[in-house]
C-alpha cells in the first residue's frame, strides 16, 4: 500500500510509485532524480517543514506541500 | 570567436573551474530580457582567443525555471560545451549529460570533484564512462586545479554522439546501465563532516547548531568590525587624517559657503567626524571610517558560510516556522543578505517562484531587516547608552518582521509554493573563488554608498542654505513632534534618511536625544522609507503598483509603531 512521503518512517526506503499534481510538479521534481522508479531514502523529517531524502547520492529537502504529492511503495511492506 | 560553454547542474564547482579557466578579466550581466546572471571571460586556447561561458545552473534541458530556461537558450548560440559533472553524484548528474548528447554538439566531460571520490568510497571507471557516454571524460578538481590543463588540451577531441531523443524514463534506464557499468561503492564509515551534515538538519539538534553558527558569526563580525575600527580606521581618521582637515577648515573658514560644504559646522568650535556634515568629514567618516569595517566583515562570514554550504540547512531548518508567516525557507537566505545591504537582498528574491512571495519578502526586508550600514551605526550611537538598547531595537524590528509577515500572509493571495532544494555536501571553502566574491561585495559597496554620500551631503547643505528643509520640516514636524515624540529637527534626519540610512541615523547625534527618543528615532528611522538604492530596486522589482502598495505599509508600520513606542516607553 503506497504512502505518501511525508507519511514514510524516518530511515525506511522505498521505490516511488507515482507523483500526483500537475505536469509542473512532476517535472521539477524530475530534474531532482525524483522520479517513478527510483528508490529513495528518507533521512529525516522536520515538524511541519520539509522531507529530506537521500535519492542516489544527493540529499534533497521537499517541502511538506510538495512531499505530500508523492506517493512511495515502502521496501519490506 | 568561438563560444566555449560550461554547463552542469548547479553545487558541481562550474564556477570553480570557469574562474580557473578565465583568471581575473570576467564579466557578469543579466541575460537579455531576464534577470538571469551569468559570467563571461576569454583566454587563449591553442593559439585561438576564446570565448569561454559560465552557463546558469540547470538539472534538465526541459526548463523547470528561468535560469534552465536561459541555459537552454545560451546552449544553442554555443560551439563547443564542457559538460561539467559533480563525480560523487554520477546518477544524478548524467541526466543532464544525456539530454546534452541527444543535442548535436561537440560534447567533453569534466569529471569534477574527482579529489572527494576516493575517501567517499567511490570509485569510477573514466575508460568505461567515456565509452558508454561516446564522449571523451576527464577527471577534473576545479579546487586545485587538478586535470584543467589535460581538459584544456583534450577540447580538440570532443565530439557529438548523436544519440536519438529519449523520454525521461529512458534516459533513467540507460542511467542506471551507465552507473552499473562504470561505478563501484564501498562501505566506509561517515566522516566527521557528514556527521555534522546530519546533525544541522536533525529537528532538534539543528537548532543548535543553527545557534551556535549564527552567535558565532555575528560575534565574529563584531569582532573583526570593532577591531578594524579600533586599531586601523580611527587611528588612522584621528591622527593621520584630522590635521589635514582641520588645516583645510582654517583656511576655508573665511569663504563660509566653501567652508560649510566640505567641513561642515564645527562642533564647539572643532571638526567632529559624525556631527559637522561636510564633504570631507561625515560624507567620508561615516562610510568609511564606521560602516566599511562592518562591511567587511558581515560579507567575509557570509561568503565563508556559503561556500562552506550551510544557508540551504538554515532554509531546510527555517522552512517549517516561515511557513507560518506565509514563505518558504529558502526566503531566509535573501533575509541574511538584508543584514548586508537590502540592495542585493532584493534582487536575492528573484530566486523566489512567486509574484506574492517576492513582494512579501522585500517588504519584509525593507521595513524590519536593517542593513549593515544602518546596524553600525545604530550600535555606534545608542550603544553609547548601553547595548541593551540596541538589543530592544532590534527585538521590536524582529516582532515587526513576524507581526507583519503574519498580518499579509492573510491580506495577500496568491500562491506558495513549496521547498525543493538540493543540499550540497560541507565542503572546506575555496579561498579564492570566496575572495573574488568579497571583493566584487566590498566595491559594489563602496560603488554604491560614496556617490549617494558624498552627492547628498552637498545637496542636504545647499537645501538647507536654500531653506527647503525648514519648509519640509515645518509641514511633517506634527508627526514628528506629537505621535512619535522627537525635536522638529529629526525631520531632517528622517529626510537625509532616504538618502543613506547610516548619515540619517548620524544626524540624530547632534540633537541631545534622551535614550527613549534615540531608540524611537532608530527604529522608525530603520522601518519608514527604503534609502534611495533600495528604493530603485524595489521599483524596478515590484513595479509601480506593488512598491507603492510597500512603501505604504512602510510608512503607516513606522508611525505606528513609532506612536506605540513613544507612549508605552
Amino acid at each position: 500500500m503506497p504512502v505518501t512521503l511525508d507519511q514514510m518512517k524516518k530511515g525506511s526506503k522505498g521505490k516511488i510509485v507515482s507523483v500526483v499534481g500537475g505536469k509542473g510538479v512532476a517535472l521539477k521534481l524530475s530534474a531532482q532524480g525524483i522520479n517513478p522508479g527510483m528508490t529513495v531514502e528518507k533521512i529525516s523529517a522536520l515538524r511541519g517543514g520539509p522531507v529530506v531524502l537521500r535519492v542516489g547520492r544527493t540529499q534533497v529537502a521537499i517541502g511538506l506541500g510538495l512531499a505530500r504529492k508523492v506517493l512511495v511503495e515502502v521496501d519490506g511492506d | 570567436m568561438k563560444r566555449l560553454l560550461l554547463v552542469g547542474n548547479p553545487n558541481v564547482g562550474k564556477s570553480v573551474i570557469f574562474s580557473n579557466l578565465t583568471g581575473v578579466n570576467v564579466a557578469c550581466s543579466n541575460y537579455p530580457g531576464t534577470t538571469v546572471e551569468y559570467c563571461a571571460g576569454q583566454r587563449r586556447i591553442g593559439g585561438d582567443q576564446v570565448e569561454v561561458i559560465d552557463v546558469p545552473g540547470a538539472y534538465s534541458l526541459e526548463p523547470t525555471s528561468k535560469a534552465e530556461e536561459v541555459a537552454v537558450e545560451m546552449i544553442e548560440d554555443g560551439d563547443v560545451i564542457i559538460n561539467v559533472i559533480d563525480a560523487t553524484n554520477l546518477e544524478r548528474n548524467l541526466y543532464l549529460t544525456l539530454q546534452l548528447l541527444e543535442i548535436d554538439k561537440p560534447i567533453i566531460v569534466a569529471l569534477n570533484i574527482w579529489d572527494e571520490t576516493r575517501h567517499k568510497g567511490i570509485e569510477i571507471d573514466v575508460d568505461a564512462l567515456s565509452e558508454m557516454l561516446g564522449v571523451p571524460v576527464i577527471p577534473t578538481a576545479g579546487r586545485s586545479g587538478y586535470g584543467l590543463d589535460r581538459l584544456l588540451a583534450s577540447l580538440g577531441t570532443a565530439r557529438a554522439p548523436r544519440i536519438g531523443k529519449m523520454s525521461a524514463d529512458e534516459r533513467w534506464k540507460q542511467i542506471g546501465k551507465i552507473v552499473a557499468g562504470s561505478q563501484r561503492l564501498t562501505h566506509r564509515h561517515h566522516t566527521f563532516l557528514e556527521r555534522l551534515e546530519d546533525a544541522s538538519i536533525h529537528p532538534v539538534g539543528g537548532f543548535f547548531v543553527a545557534a551556535a553558527v549564527l552567535i558565532i558569526s555575528f560575534s565574529l563580525i563584531r569582532l573583526i568590525g570593532e577591531s578594524l575600527i579600533s586599531y586601523v580606521l580611527d587611528p588612522f581618521f584621528h591622527r593621520a587624517y584630522l590635521p589635514l582637515v582641520v588645516n583645510v577648515s582654517e583656511q576655508t573658514v573665511s569663504n563660509e559657503f566653501l567652508h560649510s560644504i566640505l567641513i561642515g559646522k564645527l562642533v564647539n568650535g572643532q571638526v567632529d567626524f559624525i556631527q559637522s556634515f561636510g564633504l570631507l568629514t561625515t560624507a567620508l567618516y561615516v562610510p568609511i571610517g564606521m560602516v566599511l569595517p562592518y562591511v567587511l566583515a558581515f560579507y567575509f562570514i557570509l561568503g565563508l558560510l556559503e561556500d562552506i554550504g550551510y544557508l540551504p540547512r538554515l532554509a531546510i531548518l527555517l522552512d517549517g516556522f516561515m511557513h507560518k508567516i506565509g514563505l518558504h525557507g529558502y526566503t531566509v537566505i535573501p533575509t541574511l543578505l538584508g543584514l548586508g545591504c537590502n540592495v542585493p537582498a532584493l534582487l536575492a528574491t528573484r530566486i523566489l517562484d512567486s509574484k506574492r512571495e517576492r513582494f512579501m519578502v522585500a517588504t519584509l526586508i525593507s521595513i524590519a531587516v536593517p542593513c549593515v550600514s544602518l546596524q553600525a551605526m545604530i550600535v555606534g550611537l545608542l550603544g553609547h547608552y548601553g547595548m541593551r538598547y540596541v538589543v530592544f531595537v532590534y527585538a521590536v524590528l524582529f516582532v515587526v518582521w513576524l507581526v507583519l509577515g503574519l498580518l499579509m500572509k492573510v491580506v495577500t493571495r496568491g500562491i506558495l509554493p513549496a521547498l525543493l532544494i538540493e543540499i550540497p555536501p560541507y565542503r572546506p571553502p575555496h579561498l579564492r573563488s570566496l575572495l573574488v566574491k568579497f571583493k566584487m561585495r566590498t566595491f559594489g559597496f563602496l560603488k554604491e554608498a560614496l556617490p549617494v554620500v558624498l552627492i547628498g551631503v552637498v545637496v542636504i547643505n545647499l537645501f538647507y542654505a536654500l531653506g527647503v528643509l525648514d519648509a519640509i520640516a515645518r509641514v511633517t514636524t506634527p508627526v514628528v513632534t506629537r505621535v512619535l515624540g522627537l525635536p522638529g529637527e529629526a525631520v531632517l534626519a528622517m529626510i537625509v534618511g532616504f538618502l543613506r540610512k547610516d548619515i540619517g541615523v548620524g544626524m540624530l547625534a547632534p540633537l541631545g536625544l534622551s535614550v527613549k527618543q534615540m531608540i524611537i528615532g532608530c527604529t522608525t528611522l530603520a522601518m519608514f522609507f527604503p534609502c534611495i538604492a533600495t528604493f530603485v530596486i524595489l521599483f524596478k522589482e515590484l513595479g509601480t503598483l506593488d512598491t507603492v502598495k510597500s512603501i505604504g505599509v512602510m510608512v503607516a508600520t513606522s508611525i505606528v509603531v513609532g506612536g506605540i513606542l513613544n507612549l508605552v516607553l
